[in-house]
């Protein structure tokens, strides 16, 4: 299976402090890929940094094989179809659901963006489906991670890369927001999940990276006996 | 109380300018987080460009556009080259704080070594006086507001309704989030400098026409227009509008019942105390809680 997105020697600091330090990681084309790691391990510096947010101070991302890192730094690689959802979901909070929405796919001609919201309406919960002219912070904390998801799906992209999807759900929404992504995966799109917890990232994805200290400390698919054995010993912080 | 109505009426044609040079200062700030304390001498300095044109002949709504585009171009160059290279972050705003204030005395000495310290006129649009509300406004006040509150309904909908002014609130809300979804900041931030310092380019060639083509031309009226912006809170737009007429209100109000000499005195004693009771201004986002 070829890589849709890859990191080649990626290394970071904030302010002279290691944030990631010589990355290798191939995300295979139309996986579901669970990076985990405790807090400050490094997970949100390189979701940033694989969707092309922030520029990498070492290193090469490469896109289908191609040297993208270049392109870093300002609206990232959502032309070319990765699309980041970061940590703390960074809604439009002042601006209603539907306006919400249209900015995903900003910069697309208005018939393209109207019919995308209709599809992207159909994966919605009731609550948004009703509240298309509510400001986007009236929405329940749940409401709210289904329409991030949703706002990254108005690009079509190749690749979504969520960070922390689970922070500050409860279980039966988490739930609700990976059932969301495997769907998705199923219809062929890559998924990447950071998460710190592995309980719901385990039950979805194929395979598993753990970072830790701004370093992959391991990998292997969610089947392997390796991973059930890191699983086992308590490993990945289960 | 029934001369109430023309004191407010008179209010709102002076409250016009003040309310545009406010939305375009929080147009700006919005955008950048940038205050731009030049934006009264760009306008100026369209103004002076455009009288140059009426002297050659151009017809004077004409010279009107011509203002609007050399001080929106002005604010263009100026946040391209001036401010965009100082980078983001606390220091930086600070910086370009000071460029701004540099920048408005380098125009403002500019304007009088090129054109001299005399003061010229920009004929009237539209000669001769009519009667509002049983005051009696000269054409040029009138038009002058008019074309004030289309300004604003214009950048009303085109906030609210267009693709682009969608975009630039949601930069406005969060930087990085609009970044990731694909929106330019250096288009967004090129559209607010012109937006904003167009808008001011109106508001000047108004005063202009009232009074005369000066170097100080929109001095007492960014005064006033700064008191507005905090009044309506610095990132509303319609509180900045909202800001800019109460504060011509207020001023008429205060020459005509409290005292013609103290009457700034008194508009910036209610601007205190009214921040006092609200800090943020009466549509001011606040502070900010996120859950």
């Amino acid at each position: 299976m070829s890589a849709l997105l890859a990191a080649r020697g990626i290394g970071h600091r904030y302010q002279g402090v290691l944030a990631l330090n010589d990355i290798e990681l191939d995300v295979p084309k139309g996986t579901f890929m669970a990076i985990l790691g405790p807090n400050g391990a490094g997970k949100s510096t390189l979701a940033q940094i694989l969707a092309g947010a922030i520029r990498p101070a070492k290193g090469q991302i490469l896109l289908e094989g191609a040297d993208v890192t270049a392109r870093a730094g300002r609206q990232g690689l959502i032309r070319n179809g990765v699309a980041l959802i970061p940590e703390g979901r960074r809604l439009f909070g002042q601006l209603t659901v539907d306006e919400n929405l249209m900015l995903g796919a900003y910069g697309q001609p208005r018939a393209v963006r109207e019919a995308r919201l209709e599809k992207v309406y159909a994966l919605m919960p009731e609550a948004v489906r009703q509240g298309k002219h509510r400001a986007a912070v009236t929405l329940s904390g749940g409401e709210q991670q289904m329409l991030v998801v949703g706002r990254a799906l108005m690009a079509e992209p190749r690749a979504i890369l969520i960070d922390e999807p689970s922070l500050g759900l409860a279980p039966i929404l988490t739930a609700k927001v990976y059932d969301l992504l495997s769907g998705l995966r199923r219809g062929g799109v890559t998924v990447v999940v950071f998460e710190q917890l592995a309980t719901h990232a385990l039950r979805h994805a194929d395979s598993i990276v753990v970072i830790n200290q701004g370093e992959i400390s391991f990998r292997g698919g969610v089947d392997d006996e390796a991973t059930h054995e890191a699983l086992r010993t308590g490993y990945l912080g289960h | 109380m029934h001369d109430l109505l023309p004191v407010i009426a008179a209010g709102i044609v002076s409250g016009s300018a003040y309310a545009l040079l406010a939305l375009g200062i929080v147009i700006i700030f919005r955008s950048t987080d940038t205050v731009n304390f030049a934006i009264g001498d760009m306008a100026t300095l369209g103004v002076y460009i455009a009288v140059t044109a009426i002297g050659f002949g151009v017809p004077v709504a004409g010279g009107l556009l011509i203002a609007i585009v050399v001080a929106g171009g002005t604010g263009v160059l100026t946040e391209r080259f001036l401010i965009r290279p100082l980078g983001a972050g606390h220091k930086s705003l600070f910086i370009a704080l000071v460029v701004t204030i540099g920048l408005g005395l380098v125009i403002h000495a500019a304007l009088g070594a090129i054109w001299g310290h005399r003061p010229t006129t920009i004929p009237a649009i539209i000669p001769g006086t009519a009667s509002v509300f049983g005051v009696a406004l000269t054409w040029n006040k009138i038009v002058a507001t008019g074309i004030a509150l289309a300004a604003m309904a214009l950048v009303a909908w085109f906030f609210r309704f267009t693709p682009m002014g969608v975009a630039m609130r949601a930069s406005a809300e969060d930087h990085f989030a609009a970044r990731i979804v694909g929106i330019n900041p250096g288009r967004i931030a090129a559209i607010a400098w012109f937006l904003g310092c167009g808008l001011a380019a109106i508001a000047a060639f108004f005063l202009a026409m009232d009074t005369s083509v000066n170097a100080n031309l929109t001095l007492a009226a960014l005064f006033r227009a700064f008191a507005g912006v905090f009044l309506g809170g610095l990132t509303s737009m319609p509180g900045a509008a909202i800001g800019g007429f109460a504060i011509g209100i207020l001023d008429n109000l205060a020459g005509r019942y409290l005292s013609a000499n103290y009457r700034d005195t008194i508009v910036f004693a209610v601007i205190v105390a009214v921040l006092f009771v609200r800090p943020s201004g009466f549509l001011g986002a606040g502070r900010k809680e996120r859950v």
